[in-house]
């Protein structure tokens, strides 16, 4: 099952990607956290965007299901097909 | 349908603002009774650079009565790329000081109330922000630091006053209009600012002035009751890709600044 995952703001920059295809094994739901996870550990870079320093999901980063806001909650089973959008909170200036 | 209403006072228009707005007031759901609420509204913009230089422009340009502006610093070669209301001869100026010569050029009828700072609880006191915010019947923000932007957003919805959040970097913006008790606050959207964020960042003029447009947009809407505001969902746009879509936001039930509202 492959979760699409599109990247936005310093997100976008730090991994120098707009979207990645995340491969989930065949056993069960893949869990939002181990997605951020699966990004972390590919782009080092984008980890602190990701993750606070304990592990858990940063507070600047929006995270967005097929265009519906979601709670930052690790174990939120994802759907088959599903579309992630992680957002990065950004400014003006 | 909102059930907020920012633009209760209406100021009577005279032959001369009927000429210069006779184009807008043609706008069928505006006419002269909303041109009067423009007249009468006091928007808070802060701060004036790549953002709000443009966000002020147009609402000096529509006729919104008075414009409460912040603004700290001199102008620097960088600013130019962004920062529509500096001018090349003002270099090593305040800017708020060009904000407001650019801004008279254009409406000699604004009533201006300038600041020379930035509205952070580092820079100025939460009172004197407080007091700001007051000042104003909704704000605008375009602050580059989350700082500027929390303080914005804290007094805004103490105030129960409507808050359109602006944003760019690179070729994106994000943009979401805010209303107290029935929207989410950005606290509620980004709890915490993103971890290395830097002052500097990546962006084109355009891209803040497309955002910066859509945002005076948002202002008139409130102000007038034109429309649907961008309320409980959150624009975004990849400009080098040419797309745009909506996301569905939601108010946080433990957000520090607007659970009890
Ligand atoms: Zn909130």
């Amino acid at each position: 099952m492959t979760i699409q995952v599109k990247l936005f703001g310093q997100l976008r920059t730090k991994t120098g990607q707009e979207t990645i295809a995340i491969e989930s094994g065949s056993e069960g739901s893949p869990k939002l956290g181990d997605v951020l996870a699966d990004i972390a550990q590919n782009y080092s870079e984008a980890k602190n965007l990701l993750f606070k320093p304990d592990g858990t999901i940063a507070g600047g980063l929006l995270i967005s299901i097929d265009d519906e806001a979601a709670v930052p909650d690790p174990d939120l089973a994802l759907k088959a097909g599903s579309t992630v959008t992680l957002l990065t909170a950004i400014s003006g200036g | 349908m909102s059930q907020f209403r920012c633009g209760e006072k209406k100021v009577p228009l005279t032959d001369e603002d009927r000429a210069i707005w006779d184009w807008q007031i043609a706008t069928e759901d505006l006419g002269e009774a909303g041109q009067e609420r423009l007249k009468g509204a006091s928007v808070l913009v802060s701060r004036c650079g790549g953002l709000g230089s443009v966000v002020a422009y147009e609402l000096a340009a529509a006729g919104v009565g008075t414009l409460v502006l912040a603004h700290a610093g001199n102008l620097q070669p960088s600013d130019l790329n962004r920062q529509l209301l500096m001018t090349h001869d003002w270099l090593g100026k305040p800017r708020i000081e060009s904000v407001r010569r650019r801004l008279l050029d254009l409406n000699p009828r604004l009533n201006l109330v300038t600041y020379n700072a930035n509205l952070s609880e580092e820079n100025i006191s939460e009172e004197k922000i407080n007091e700001i915010v007051a000042q104003a019947d909704l704000v605008v923000d375009c602050a580059p630091l989350f700082t500027e932007r929390y303080a914005m957003n804290r007094a805004a919805f103490q105030q129960g006053k409507p808050i359109v959040e602006c944003a760019m970097y690179d070729m994106e913006y994000q943009i979401t209009t805010m209303i107290p008790g029935e929207t989410p606050c950005l606290r509620c959207l980004y709890p915490e600012d993103p971890s290395g964020w830097k002052r500097k960042f990546p962006v084109f003029g355009a891209v803040s002035g497309t955002v910066g447009c859509l945002g005076a947009v948002e202002a008139i809407k409130l102000i007038t009751d034109i429309g649907d505001p961008l309320t409980n969902r959150l624009l975004c746009a990849d400009l080098r890709r040419g797309t745009h879509g909506e996301i569905a936001i939601h108010r946080r039930p433990d957000c520090p600044v607007c659970r009890s509202l």
